[in-house]
């Protein structure tokens, strides 16, 4: 099932489609920031280093990135579901595999490819700036103070650096995978794949604007802004990845199919 | 008008709630800054406004970018074209619905900010002329506020807004029909015009190619002529955007 689900990621145009726009968000910025005229006194006067020159923080790409992150996670699979419906194909897969199972491995699938591309030009955008810049400690007082006192984890940033990224990184990817997973949801009740695909953008927006409202940090402020923040993340994670799974088993479970 | 037939109520009662939601928090965002007056509400010279580019590009654009690629998808079948027997005049149905649209937009967005002003200050007049509003309040040089009294009075900004409002929507909605012939796929078509025009309308003040050109503070205030530029640019894109979509349509089968 797995293997099938790979390869048929492999072949779906809109895939590639946002892994390219993926690589053109992360390379963009990459190319900006690369070092010209570089001798070997560059490197004396303790430079830029990668965790300061990653995209998250000034990369010009950043902005168009964020607006499109729901669409990057939704995009490559999120319809799946809704596709076998409409085609007749979960009949086939239904004849060789238990539906329970189908419906868990449609899942997992689906939250992880969300996650990965969603992350994808964050990865491919600090592994550039790694290849431009040593991975020398962060400094504050040496022109790399990004993150300040009502940032995202100071503390962290200017300790363990490495290990702030991979945490960012990995919010992301399941911020990424909620998404992908309530595109995947909502199509148990829509079968129209391109509601399907659009339904977390719009879902993001809403929330954004009633966050807005409320005084609240928006979604999108939270995840991919760089604001102080710790146990909000958790109250948007935790329900959303556990109200998707619910509502895709239950009401997926419930579909007639054959 | 054909499009208008495919429009069903469900897909209408969701956009309306959708673009509620929208105007809703761009007039929060308003009153947030601070609005004392009617243009305030529509408008506001720091950010939000029934009419401010957060509405279009968060509510505006992503209504226009799922509706039209679906309607033409729907529209475009073969018993439809073979009932108008002419390619061309179901371009000019699109083309109509894309102008119907953008009016009701438009409309939507002045009576939200009139509602908003009414409600929120109990007036709809405009204090822009008067040290009470707040073009004099975010004035850093108060001296130059007596250059901006004339530029400020009501029908100038009621007929800048609507026109280049009108016109933004207009452009976004023939640019996202010519995406979808050359793009086909509704997704590809949604994505592309999110980028095009959705970052350009965000992105902080500079050069702009697309929705940027729809930002209003103060300096556009004091130059009519940026405002003329404005208007124009978004006039030629329509013209240039409809010819070339017409030309796309001409050598598309639908058969």
């Amino acid at each position: 099932m797995l293997k099938m689900d790979l390869k048929r990621i492999g072949t779906r145009p809109i895939f590639w489609a946002v892994f390219l726009a993926g690589l053109i968000y992360a390379l963009i910025p990459v190319i900006q920031t690369w070092p010209h005229g570089v001798d070997a006194e560059y490197y004396i006067s303790y430079p830029r280093n990668p965790y300061v020159s990653w995209m998250y923080f000034t990369g010009d790409t950043y902005y168009m990135y964020a607006l499109t992150f729901p669409l990057l996670a939704s995009l490559a699979f999120s319809d799946a579901y809704a596709e076998d419906f409409n085609t007749g194909f979960i009949k086939n897969i239904l004849t060789k595999v238990n539906k329970k199972r189908y419906l868990l491995s449609r899942y997992a699938v689906n939250f992880c490819i969300g996650g990965l591309m969603a992350t994808l030009p964050l990865t491919v955008n600090f592994l550039g700036e790694m290849a431009a810049y040593p991975l020398i400690d962060n400094h504050y007082f040496l022109g790399m103070p990004v993150v300040t006192g009502g940032g995202f984890w100071p503390e962290l940033f200017y300790s363990h650096p490495l290990v702030y990224i991979l945490l960012r990184l990995g919010l992301l990817f399941l911020f990424g995978g909620m998404l992908a997973s309530l595109g995947l949801a909502f199509s148990t009740v829509v079968k129209n794949r391109y509601i399907v695909l659009i339904f977390p953008f719009l879902f993001v927006l809403m929330m954004d604007v009633v966050a807005n409202v409320l005084g609240m940090y928006s979604l999108t402020l939270l995840f991919l802004g760089n604001v102080e923040a710790s146990w909000e993340l958790a109250v948007w994670l935790i329900p959303g990845i556990g109200t998707t799974f619910i509502w895709f088993y239950v009401l997926g479970e419930k579909n007639e199919t054959i | 008008m054909i499009d208008i037939r495919f429009v069903t109520w469900k897909i209408l009662l969701l956009s309306a709630f959708y673009f509620f939601i929208i105007l809703s928090g761009s007039i929060a965002i308003a009153a947030k800054m601070g609005s004392h007056s009617l243009f305030d509400f529509i408008v506001h010279l720091q950010s939000g406004g029934s009419a401010g580019n957060f509405t279009l590009a968060f509510g505006t654009l992503p209504l226009l970018a799922f509706l039209l690629p679906s309607l033409i998808d729907l529209t475009e079948r073969d018993h439809i074209v073979l009932r108008l027997q002419n390619k061309t005049t179901l371009y000019r149905h699109h083309i109509l619905f894309s102008i119907i649209a953008s009016g009701i937009f438009v409309s939507l967005m002045a009576l939200a900010g009139l509602a908003a002003s009414m409600a929120l200050v109990g007036h709809t007049d405009n204090l822009w002329t008067t040290k009470q509003g707040s073009v004099y309040f975010l004035l850093e040089n108060k001296e130059l506020f007596p250059l901006y009294i004339s530029k400020v009075a009501s029908w100038k900004v009621w007929g800048y807004i609507l026109a280049s409002r009108f016109l933004a929507t207009l452009f976004m909605s023939l640019l996202i029909i010519a995406l979808k012939l050359l793009l086909r796929k509704n997704i590809l078509v949604f994505f592309s015009a999110l980028l095009l025009l959705g970052t350009d309308a965000l992105l902080p003040r500079g050069f702009s190619l697309f929705l940027g050109r729809t930002r209003i503070d103060l300096e556009t205030w004091l130059s009519p002529a940026d405002q003329w530029f404005n208007l124009v640019y978004f006039s030629l894109g329509i013209v240039l955007l409809f010819f070339l979509s017409g030309n796309l349509y001409r050598k598309k089968e639908f058969l």
